[in-house]
């Protein structure tokens, strides 16, 4: 990157990720953000701001509800994002850099809300979210046609255009389940087969439920600084290499199938400008993968043209270890990705174990000499990628 | 069911008319859908309501889970031939879901239901002036799902 200073990770927590936490979404976020401070060895009154990912349906995850949760004293800049959560590490890296704050504290956190899954809707204490979510203008018109699960005509259109099958989105379902046996923070570990894959039942055709992240409750947090300040603090510092998104000139996936795919190169492009290394020096792959289709239209950005991926993964696939190794050598979401953490998630989880990893503190889940991590996130619209790499 | 606001409101007063109405600039002849303030190619303010035929072809789709023994429903992305750059998502009606394809021809029908008119596609049929589900106005595609023969 240029000369400018670096932003750096140097704390990372975690709630509980759970099908039902059994508390509210406030505990879920305070608790994450509690275990990054203590991560970081950055003293409590030192954090002097807050910035979270506060979507629509996430009402109590407000910055000023963790300043008070967490006894913050002097607090001095906040802000918000929407997901992906990438977008909030970024907020948060420029605000240290530009000298807002000095330490910031950045969260992301979900909650199966009454109107996101069935059994929240059977919850009492579940309340609806302050906000109804409220899909907007364009979305208003169109939802009479069937299906707002628009990444399902995505896949469709792939598969139509290129030729890829079942066979190759299961690929990407296994290798992630396969990594998620060894993350302890995952919610779905059971180990899966492709064949297992494709008897699943269709949400909508063709996408099944191993396509999809699940609802899930749960929150994470990291502690942002500057990469001198850093250099005090216990853990061997991840840099933040470089920040990018794209927006196309069409971002609404429900009208443009073709949409996502050229979001993701574009963004790729950009990414990649902003630093010297290449995706071919990246160790980690972590593409966003709240759909199978969407983790392929990133690889396919990051490693080949359009409608290779399924090749890609062809290749890149071991029977014996049911998973995937990208050119021999790198592996793919090695935590299991949003399909094993669950849709709290919401590409944070990529940024938790991309810190492990490069801390070389991923335990069995370690790659070896790993010191480059890609981390994309989201699709046309909302999409922020990250490449962070060991200080 | 669709939620009506000031700028979309037109719009769907002209679906109650079956009328497909879609804005294009006067200045630079782009068509602009959805609804938006200006015209996105020229900021030109000059958006003229413009009544369409129907015409269009299939982007993709998908089959969305429906109760056991309900009809099948295609969930589908149609662009308009007449007005390029201008799509809609709607139910595909009176074809079965094997027999979908994507860049089939499609025909603008309507579909009509407690909550309003709303537009609806079907295969172009024998009779080109009698497109699916809109034979009599009546309710036609969802509640009897596209589960009829194309053109029977």
């Amino acid at each position: 990157m240029s000369g400018l200073e670096q932003a750096a990770i140097v704390g990372i927590g975690w709630s509980e990720l759970a099908r039902d936490s059994g508390v509210g979404p406030g505990s879920l976020v305070a608790r994450a953000a509690r275990a990054a401070v203590l991560d970081s060895g950055v003293a409590r009154d030192a954090i002097d701001g807050v910035v979270g990912v506060y979507g629509t349906d996430s009402p109590t995850l407000w910055p000023g509800y963790v300043v008070d949760a967490l006894g913050l004293p002097d607090v001095r800049w906040w802000d918000t994002a929407q997901p992906p959560s990438v977008t909030a590490l970024s907020t948060a890296a420029n605000a240290v850099l530009t000298g807002n704050c000095d330490y910031a504290l950045c969260y992301h956190g979900k909650y199966r809300w009454a109107n996101t899954s069935v059994v929240g809707r059977g919850d009492p204490l579940r309340q609806a979210p302050a906000h109804e979510f409220d899909p907007g203008l364009d979305h208003a018109l169109v939802e009479h046609g069937g299906s707002m699960l628009w990444a399902a005509r995505v896949m469709r259109e792939h598969m139509a255009r290129h030729g890829s099958t079942r066979a190759d989105f299961a690929r990407i379902a296994v290798n992630n389940r396969t990594n998620a046996a060894r993350n302890p923070r995952a919610v779905f570990r059971t180990p899966m087969t492709v064949e297992d894959y494709l008897a699943a039942p269709m949400i909508d055709d063709p996408m099944c439920l191993l396509d999809m992240d699940a609802p899930i409750d749960g929150a994470l947090a990291v502690v942002v600084t500057t990469e001198r300040r850093a250099r005090d603090l216990p853990h061997p510092p991840v840099l933040v290499e470089a920040f990018a998104s794209a927006l196309p000139e069409r971002n609404d996936g429900l009208l443009w199938p073709e949409a996502d795919g050229l979001a993701a190169r574009r963004a790729v492009g950009h990414l990649f400008a902003r630093s010297d290394l290449t995706p071919a020096d990246i160790d980690l792959a972590y593409p966003y993968d709240g759909f199978t289709i969407l983790a392929m239209l990133w690889l396919e950005a990051l490693y080949t043209g359009p409608g290779e991926g399924p090749a890609l993964l062809r290749e890149s696939w071991s029977d014996d270890e049911q998973r995937l190794r990208l050119f021999g050598r790198v592996p793919v979401c090695t935590h299991g990705g949003n399909l094993s953490e669950g849709r709290a998630t919401q590409g944070f989880g990529s940024v938790i174990e991309a810190v492990q990893q490069l801390r070389g503190d991923a335990g069995e889940r370690q790659v070896d000499a790993a010191r480059t991590a890609v981390i994309t996130g989201g699709m046309a619209g909302t999409n922020r990628s990250t490449i962070l790499v060991s200080g | 069911m669709a939620r009506i606001n000031h700028d979309t409101v037109e719009l769907w007063q002209g679906w109650q008319r079956r009328e497909l109405r879609v804005d294009r600039c006067k200045d630079c002849g782009t068509w602009v859908f959805p609804p938006r303030p200006f015209c996105p190619g020229c900021w030109s303010d000059a958006l003229v309501g413009t009544v369409l035929a129907g015409a269009g072809r299939l982007v993709s789709y998908s089959l969305p889970r429906v109760a056991p023994g309900s009809p099948p429903v295609v969930s589908g992305v149609v662009a308009l031939t007449e007005a390029p750059g201008v799509r809609l998502l709607t139910r595909i009606v009176g074809i079965e879901p094997e027999r979908v394809t994507l860049g089939m021809p499609l025909a603008l029908g309507w579909w009509e239901d407690a909550g309003g008119v709303y537009p609806q596609f079907g295969p172009v049929d024998a009779n080109p002036a009698r497109p699916p589900g809109a034979a009599d106005g009546t309710a036609g595609g969802a509640a009897d799902g596209g589960a009829g023969k194309a053109g029977a």
